[in-house]
């Protein structure tokens, strides 16, 4: 089974070169009714993927909820963004009194590449107050649940982890809020607001 | 130009001119314009059998109308919000309808009070972050943003 068909070289040129043609760097269509012909490709390419990959996506992430017994498992795939995302985070009320943590698995929709980061969600009095994101080292508390993702996505997709050094490649195109030269191929790849979790 | 800049220009421009472009969309928010059918929403990932998740999207185009050129430009709003989460439950549509319309008209008051900017683009910008903010807070994970899901029908805004 494959959530991605189109094998791509996993160098920064290439990978800059193919998120360019959903993105662009100037915001000359933001004023405009019509769509630029990046977003367009872009929204076309997700009506495709999740008509035919959502229930893929769905069975992955019921199969790592029985892996993780544990602990609770969600679809978070919001479909503004590049990726098809999952949750994973401790069985408790949300929300809680004071933290919480969550691994977050990414699919992307662009190139047949994952990623895995963590958050860390502070509340008071059940409001949520802060949120921090951890896109490079996770927490202990994180690391042995994201080894699961990490090895199911492989499993089952045969996806290979985005590498770091890569992820943080600046590109020069806009990716909402993000714009250049702060937008980077995680931005672009996968998400621009990772601690944007609908849980 | 950083936004302390942006926004001590504005401030320097004359009154009569930041008027003559805010009125059409900011007017509309002020007094609470938005309306909870104002916001289409489809379902474009559905909710699982159990648990949360879900996503639903919505498109609106709010003209904006300069009055010194007669230039209408369209502030384009993509409204995504999911369909149930653990802190929320599940989310109706009428119920998602009527927080991202009041979200909207807050976003509206809170522009209006304090303009950056008289330039349509950086007025439509100002006023979506502003709008992101408020509803991402009233329902986690939500998002306002330029672009509009591909299954949306944009709603024009007539004020």
């Amino acid at each position: 089974m494959s959530l991605n068909s189109r094998p791509i070289p996993l160098t920064a040129e290439s990978l800059v070169a193919l998120v360019r043609n959903y993105y662009r760097a100037d915001r000359d269509f933001d004023l405009r009714r019509e769509n630029s012909p990046e977003s367009e490709r872009f929204l076309t390419l997700w009506v495709q993927e999740r008509t035919h990959k959502m229930d893929q996506w769905d069975a992955f992430v019921d199969e790592l909820q029985a892996a993780l017994p544990e602990l609770d498992v969600g679809n978070i795939t919001s479909t503004c963004d590049a990726s098809f995302r999952c949750a994973v985070y401790p069985r408790v009320e949300i929300p809680p009194e004071t933290s919480l943590w969550v691994v977050v698995g990414c699919v992307s929709i662009l190139a047949p590449v994952y990623a895995i980061y963590g958050l860390q969600l502070d509340y008071r009095g059940k409001k949520r107050i802060d949120e921090r994101s951890f896109l490079d080292a996770l927490p202990p508390e994180m690391q042995a649940p994201a080894e699961v993702v990490a090895r199911k996505l492989e499993a089952t997709f045969g996806l290979t982890a985005l590498p770091r050094e890569l992820a943080r490649t600046p590109v020069p195109v806009t990716v909402e809020p993000k714009e250049p030269p702060h937008t980077t191929l995680f931005d672009a790849l996968f998400i621009s607001r990772p601690d944007s979790v609908p849980i | 130009m950083s936004s302390s800049e942006q926004l001590a220009r504005s401030r320097a421009l004359p009154l009569p001119l930041l008027f003559a472009v805010l009125p059409p969309l900011l007017a509309g928010c002020s007094i609470n314009h938005y309306q909870p059918r104002h916001f289409e929403f489809v379902t474009v990932v559905k909710k699982p059998k159990s648990g949360s998740g879900g996503w639903r999207a919505a498109c609106l185009h709010v003209p904006i109308v300069n009055t010194a050129t007669w230039d209408t430009y369209f502030c384009k709003l993509g409204v995504e919000m999911p369909l149930a989460t653990k802190e929320n439950g599940s989310i109706s549509t009428a119920l998602a309808q009527r927080i991202a319309a009041d979200c909207a008209n807050e976003a509206g008051r809170v522009v209006l009070e304090f303009p950056n900017s008289p330039r349509p683009g950086l007025l439509c910008q100002e006023f979506k972050s502003t709008f992101h903010t408020i509803l991402s807070r009233a329902v986690l994970g939500s998002r306002v943003m330029t672009q509009c899901d591909k299954e949306t029908t944009p709603h024009v805004i007539e004020f």
